[in-house]
């Protein structure tokens, strides 16, 4: 970038006096030989008188009172949403339970006992069989809930690390437009997949804040203008590469990738467990 | 104050104070309802954004690093969904007369309140006819007062591109507005 166009894009800070001494002093020392810089500042100060003292702050048409309300009504949004998520997560069965029982009560109260049967069930004392079949069958069920967890986290970092690239490598110059639709579809999913992966202990354990910086990535990839994706994939490029989540990706999945080698390897005839 | 106070109210917040969560409520809604009103330009829509914005905060607290500032952050999901808000309605670039009605009639103009309105009436539109990152640029760096190292970890973009786009945005309003006769290229 030239002087004269770096000099420029400086007059709006150097106009409201923002700017280091130094700085300050560079710019004085160009407009004094620059007829075109000095018209621009002249201008700007114009376009500051135009505008600057004539526009209200949007909030203080707002009354006192709503805005002594406004951290209220904000709670009790966030505590309606609590409640919202709660009741869609058990929706489709508690349509279920309702059409079969009409008291949610009695429900909840047969859903008890039922649990209650099922757990003396599961640990009523077998007699020995010489065979130490249950405590084996439990680590194992640990062991498979683990590697199942592991192995789904690696499969979202794979898809998460495609949608990157592609994003990454996507050409913004020509004049052809873009589609988006495929990038969209794919963030859209990745979402849904990272809301689940949130509540795996294992995941949170070691990659918690990757997993909620992919998140909001795909989150911003998701609500892109599907007609003029343009500028923001320009600033979603920026963000991936100011936060080196492709680095990252790559260090994570090479850690789950040992992790399923160990854990393969000791599942294995013969492997430790 | 404001950093380290404020990492101290964001940690309470992790740890489930609801008074901190109140306290950063109270310190940014102006803000945050300024911005949002500033791209959508309708007080109702503006509120919702901005209670939303809190209560996605809310919801995402546990991943915040503090990396940039709890207010670029804020700012950022106020754009974000007043950008999303804006693509909804489907009308970026233009307002139309029943909008424009809507937010004249909401300003408190005592004085000389039909030079206002047109005033008003120009500026908005000029605003509006900007493209979405310069408009951004322009609403958050001079509308809203904040400096160019937030707006661009808000935009997530690098400094010299606010700049950038904070320059060619007054440009073209500036010839909208008649402070210059030329038009741009």
């Amino acid at each position: 970038m030239s002087t004269h166009s770096h000099i420029q894009q400086q007059l709006y800070d150097y106009a409201k006096a923002e700017l280091d001494l130094q700085a300050m002093e560079q710019i004085n020392q160009h407009i004094a030989s620059c007829p075109s810089c000095r018209q621009e500042l002249s201008e700007l100060d114009l376009f500051f008188e135009r505008i600057g003292g004539e526009f209200p702050k949007a909030c203080d048409a707002r009354s006192p009172e709503f805005w002594d309300n406004f951290a209220d009504s904000t709670i009790q949004r966030i505590q309606s949403s609590e409640h919202a998520v709660k009741k869609s997560s058990f929706g489709f069965w508690d349509s279920v339970i309702d059409s079969i029982f009409p008291y949610r009560v009695s429900a909840l109260g047969l859903a008890g006992v039922m649990a209650v049967a099922i757990l003396v069930l599961i640990f009523w004392p077998q007699p020995p069989s010489g065979k130490p079949t249950i405590v084996a069958e439990q680590s194992a069920a640990v062991d498979t809930s683990v590697t199942t967890v592991n192995q789904q986290f690696e499969s979202y970092l794979r898809k998460s690390k495609t949608l990157l690239i592609g994003v990454t490598n996507m050409d913004l110059k020509n004049d052809q437009p873009i589609d988006f639709t495929a990038e969209q579809k794919a963030s859209y999913e990745l979402v849904s997949e990272a809301r689940l992966l949130q509540n795996q202990k294992p995941v949170m354990m070691h990659s918690g804040q990757l997993l909620g910086d992919l998140e909001k990535i795909q989150i911003e990839l998701a609500g892109i203008d599907p007609t003029n994706p343009g500028p923001r994939i320009e600033m979603i490029r920026q963000g991936i590469r100011e936060d080196n989540l492709l680095f990252k990706i790559r260090m994570a999945e090479s850690v789950y990738g040992h992790a399923r080698f160990m854990s393969a390897k000791g599942s294995a005839p013969g492997g430790k467990k | 104050m404001a950093a380290a106070d404020e990492q101290q109210l964001v940690l309470q917040v992790k740890d489930g104070n609801h008074g901190a969560f109140r306290v950063l409520v109270e310190r940014h809604m102006k803000q945050a309802y300024n911005v949002a009103y500033n791209f959508v330009n309708d007080h109702d829509e503006a509120e919702d954004i901005a209670q939303e914005s809190f209560v996605r905060i809310y919801h995402a607290i546990g991943t915040f690093r503090n990396e940039a500032g709890f207010g670029t952050w804020l700012y950022r999901i106020v754009t974000n969904l007043s950008l999303n808000r804006l693509r909804q309605r489907k009308n970026i670039t233009r307002i139309d007369g029943l909008e424009m009605d809507r937010f004249i009639s909401n300003m408190a103009t005592p004085f000389d309140e039909h030079h206002r309105k047109d005033t008003h009436r120009m500026i908005e539109r000029a605003l509006h006819e900007l493209p979405t990152l310069q408009r951004a640029v322009v609403i958050l760096r001079h509308f809203n007062g904040l400096s160019t190292k937030q707006v661009s970890g808000i935009l997530r973009c690098s400094e010299g591109t606010v700049k950038t786009h904070l320059h060619r945005g007054i440009q073209k309003m500036k010839v909208k507005l008649n402070v210059v006769k030329h038009e741009l290229v």
